[in-house]
């Protein structure tokens, strides 16, 4: 394939602002000299299937999304992510003088989960528990299933669940505990962190295994040019939630594959 | 070809797309911009064909319920409408793959605040007056679209 053919790459609409993003991506690269195409998908499970049938060359992946497509289309590569994709951590969150004051209190109490198919929502924190031994009632919020929780609709009914007393904890991504603390959407004085998972990675750029390398390495090479200190880059990712775009790695996905075996989630979820 | 009926003309409009910006639309001689047909970014600057039914459900409303409260000499200090419109499935004006809704309107919801020292019975007679001669509310309700109007009046 000629080297100036678009690449094209997919990405899931959790948000109809998501297409914004996009078009500025699509723009950078233009610029650049590296077109880009971009696919935009309903769900993950179509991307997916994008992806390894071929449509797609690069897929704008969630951690679900990047199991699955080593699941369904074998060997594949993660050659991107954000840095903030790097080491997050899920928080069980309580009230403060709940009488929880470790993970063993949990034991058959409430706990408010998001999505079924959200990593940090769900899948994540419910194999801590399972991990710790510890037997709960899940009380899920399974909000807009297909987008892996990249819709927080789930988890922040889950936290309203805690506030008005229908679950003893809640589990949310640390982000949002750092960004809902300082919005007024959990008051810190109220509730508190209970215990943390272990760190685990989040999004990333997909390819499958054959992916030409020289077609990657332009690929790679106009978006790791992409400078936070550049006004015109910077907006686009302040939206996207990112200082700087870092290497892929596949060692950060551990924790939510463990919890996808044990929780049976590909039979539950075909 | 039947000649028109001049008690039932036609509009006509020319529509001209900008090579890198919105269409301009010419009626009779006036000149307006019309962006996309949607758009989701707030910084977007042109005024979409989406905002423009929007605006003009709207207009309907506002501009008739004035009209004839002139007709009627009630005192009518002014008036105002917030319209929240809906599509049944915006994703699917993107083209985004597994959308398989359609783009078409879904509802329409307009809060209309008249000041008037008239009493409520009388402005709301005038704004249902005014739905019942606006064309495009009647074009909307026909096709099926969820219409809903509530009427605050204040001093």
């Amino acid at each position: 394939m000629p080297a100036d053919k678009p690449i094209v790459v997919g990405a899931v609409v959790y948000d109809p602002k998501v297409t914004v993003i996009w078009e500025i991506i699509r723009d950078f690269f233009e610029q650049h000299h590296r077109p880009i195409d971009v696919v935009l998908y309903s769900n993950y499970e179509l991307q997916v299937d994008g992806l390894a049938k071929r449509h797609l060359h690069v897929a704008w992946n969630s951690p679900l999304a990047w199991l699955d497509t080593r699941r369904r289309a074998g060997a594949c590569r993660a050659i991107a992510m954000r840095d903030t994709d790097r080491d997050r951590r899920t928080h069980l969150v309580v009230r403060k003088g709940g009488g929880i004051s470790s993970l063993k209190d949990l034991e058959g109490k409430t706990v408010a989960l998001g999505a079924r198919d959200s990593p940090q929502a769900t899948l994540i924190p419910a194999e801590m528990l399972r991990a710790e031994g510890v037997k709960v009632k899940e009380r899920r919020f399974d909000v807009l299933v297909g987008l892996h929780g990249d819709h927080v609709g789930g988890e922040l009914d889950a936290l309203r669940s805690l506030q008005i007393g229908q679950a003893q904890a809640t589990a949310m991504l640390d982000l949002n505990w750092d960004r809902w603390s300082k919005d007024g959407t959990i008051n810190p004085a109220e509730y508190q962190v209970l215990a943390s998972t272990q760190p685990f990675d989040h999004c990333n750029f997909t390819v499958l295994a054959d992916f030409p390398p020289e077609r990657e390495k332009s690929f790679l090479d106009a978006l790791f040019s992409m400078s936070y200190d550049d006004p015109k880059h910077r907006e686009m990712m302040d939206m996207e939630g990112l200082k700087a775009w870092m290497p892929g790695r596949d060692t950060g996905y551990g924790w939510l594959s463990r919890a996808v075996d044990s929780q049976e989630y590909w039979k539950n979820n075909p | 070809m039947q000649p028109d009926d001049p008690r039932n003309p036609t509009w006509t409009l020319r529509i001209t797309a900008g090579a890198d910006g919105p269409a301009h639309a010419h009626a009779r001689g006036q000149r307006f911009d019309v962006g996309d047909p949607v758009s989701f970014d707030e910084a977007y600057p042109h005024a979409t064909a989406l905002e423009h039914v929007f605006a003009a459900a709207g207009a309907e409303l506002v501009n008739g319920v004035r009209a004839l409260a002139r007709a009627r000499r009630l005192e009518l200090d002014a008036v105002e409408a917030l319209v929240q419109g809906k599509l049944e499935d915006a994703l699917a004006q993107l083209g985004v793959v597994g959308a398989t809704g359609s783009p078409a309107i879904r509802s329409v919801h307009v809060r209309l605040y008249a000041s008037s020292t008239e009493p409520e019975p009388a402005v709301r007679e005038l704004l249902e007056l005014a739905q019942a001669r606006a064309p495009l509310w009647q074009t909307l309700q026909r096709a099926g679209v969820t219409l809903s109007v509530e009427l605050k009046v204040a001093p």
